[in-house]
């Protein structure tokens, strides 16, 4: 068995499970590692560890009885502080609610307590749970564990920093045009955007909530698969959830892809990735042909018209939802923040209206031509090397915009169609920073995604490096 | 719509106030994205296309199970 900070969430879970550890021993190694290594990375916001360490024992105790503790019995997990739990502050990444103190639970964190996962505190993001990179004037930025001068990508910040760091197994965190899969790309780890309206946004700070959804970072698709079957499904409090399946995401990795077909759209895509990212994409699909994947090429649609469509919602929803604050308390909000809700005061309700009439239609006329009879599309999740901190927050304001954009060419249009997207590390550019490519598929098409992931990491190890300096302590 | 008309709205709608490089840049960014939506949606929204949501599609998809490959 790996050393107990190594192992990945399943395998966790497996040791707990069949006595191999104790959930008191991998709880306190996480304990330990987020209080040294999370400050140099900036990836914690609160832990609280005499209640996790009781939790832990509580479990312990239960598996010595013989009671079934769950399908993540006793794993410690960490998440991104936007996810409220009764009684304790969730600050959103921001000042403006550094001391609330939410009276209600999230429906995640209510069903991965109900599968025995631990949680030992929150996890920074960037302000607003609006920032890429990772930004945060009021918390610092987020570090990336492979070189603290780069950013962890946002927003989920600190979950795809401890993710990476091994401080814990899995996180959860949020996306709503990009904030999950940026992360996970910066920090290379596993991260599952979710399709939009499968696992509940009840309890989780709102962004965009048009564009919002929660789903795991993790160090494989295997360990994905176990949280997202935990957290996806129905719940009346979110109805956009009542149509969503309620399934096993983790029974159908066989590690097969023999059968599958897989699309690479040109254009859009493909021409904005610097040739390292290039390569890096063919090498991937290379593994994934010789495991039996047929490759095609497709098309894309306007993707200047999606981008749009997504910004005005973004902003227009964003816009409602801080109104308040952003009269009445200005210079509380970071400039880049700021920046990004201010065009929503200004849109008007007619183009907010056609943008969200023109979802439906928008992701059947990006499927048709993105993926076509395919299975599965291939895109880069980041079309550039990761940038380094002072690239998007020193200099010509043009020259920041633009650092900026370029980190989200790829997903914040994924966003608006609502489709999942499963980003994979695929390995590393000439800065020694990890890259990712991103598998969408049909919406709920998660199990697919899971299992091409699956299969690429039987056949890699990108997603198992450690980063330099995190060894054990 | 203007620098100074945006500005202006912002202050008296919302009771917002933009410095005059927040409103040059949003002046840009509303032009184009007003001007790229219209014309989709010209195209695209017609007084039969609704209802159509996101949400509808979804729920076709998962009733007759199009996900699995």
């Amino acid at each position: 068995m790996s050393a107990l900070f190594d192992l990945g969430l399943v395998e966790t879970a497996q040791a707990i499970a069949d006595g191999a550890v104790t959930s008191e021993a991998v709880t306190a190694v996480a304990l330990d590692r987020l209080e040294t290594l999370g400050p140099r990375y900036n990836a914690v916001m609160a832990l609280d560890r005499s209640g996790a360490l009781e939790a832990a024992r509580a479990v312990d105790r239960a598996r010595a009885k013989g009671e079934d503790i769950g399908a993540l019995g006793g794993v410690p997990l960490a998440h991104k502080d936007l996810l409220y739990r009764a009684g304790r502050v969730c600050t959103g990444g921001s000042l403006i609610r550094k001391d609330f103190v939410p009276d209600i639970t999230a429906s995640v964190l209510e069903r991965l307590d109900g599968a025995g996962a631990l949680d030992l505190g929150t996890l920074h993001l960037a302000e607003f749970a609006l920032s890429p990179t990772g930004f945060n004037a009021h918390y610092g930025h987020g570090k990336s564990p492979w070189n603290p001068a780069y950013g962890s990508g946002g927003s989920s910040s600190g979950s795809g920093a401890a993710v990476a760091a091994r401080l814990v197994s899995g996180a959860l965190g949020s996306d709503t045009g990009g904030s999950i899969r940026h992360p996970s790309a910066m920090c290379g780890v596993t991260g599952l955007k979710p399709t939009h309206g499968l696992v509940p946004l009840y309890g989780a700070m709102p962004m965009a909530p048009s564009l919002d959804t929660i789903g795991p970072l993790t160090r494989s698709a295997r360990d994905a698969a176990r949280m997202l079957s935990v957290i996806a499904g129905p719940d009346v409090r979110d109805a956009i959830t009542l149509s969503a399946p309620d399934r096993d995401y983790e029974s159908g990795l066989t590690g097969d892809v023999r059968g599958l077909t897989i699309a690479v759209p040109q254009g859009y895509y493909r021409t904005a990735a610097e040739s390292e990212i290039l390569a890096l994409m063919d090498a991937s699909l290379d593994v994934l042909q010789e495991a039996g994947a047929r490759i095609v090429e497709t098309t894309v649609p306007d993707m200047m018209l999606i981008n749009a469509l997504m910004q005005v919602v973004m902003t227009s929803e964003a816009a409602a939802l801080h109104r308040q604050w952003l009269s009445a308390r200005p210079q509380d909000y970071g400039a880049q923040v700021r920046a990004r809700i201010l065009p929503g005061f200004a849109v008007p309700a007619i183009r907010y209206v056609e943008a969200m009439m023109m979802r439906a239609q928008m992701a059947r006329e990006w499927l048709t031509a993105a993926m076509g009879a395919a299975d599965l599309v291939h895109v880069p999740t980041l079309a550039v090397p990761v940038p380094s901190i002072a690239e998007t927050t020193e200099g010509a304001p043009e020259d920041v915009a633009a650092a900026i954009a370029r980190v989200t060419h790829c997903t914040r249009g994924i966003s608006y169609l609502g489709l999942p997207s499963l980003s994979v590390p695929c390995g590393f550019t000439a800065n020694g920073l990890p890259a990712a490519f991103q598998l969408v598929g049909r919406p709920y098409g998660e199990p697919v995604l899971l299992r091409a992931g699956d299969a690429y990491q039987r056949r890699t190890d990108f997603h198992t490096r450690l980063p330099p300096e995190c060894g054990a302590l | 719509m203007s620098e100074t008309d945006i500005a202006a709205l912002l202050r008296t709608q919302d009771a917002i106030a933009v410095t005059p490089q927040e409103a040059e840049g949003l002046a840009r960014l509303l032009a184009l994205l007003n001007d790229t939506v219209a014309a989709g949606a010209a195209v695209r929204v017609t007084i039969d296309s609704a209802p159509s949501s996101f949400e509808t599609l979804r729920a076709g998809i998962a009733e007759r199970g199009e996900e699995e490959a």
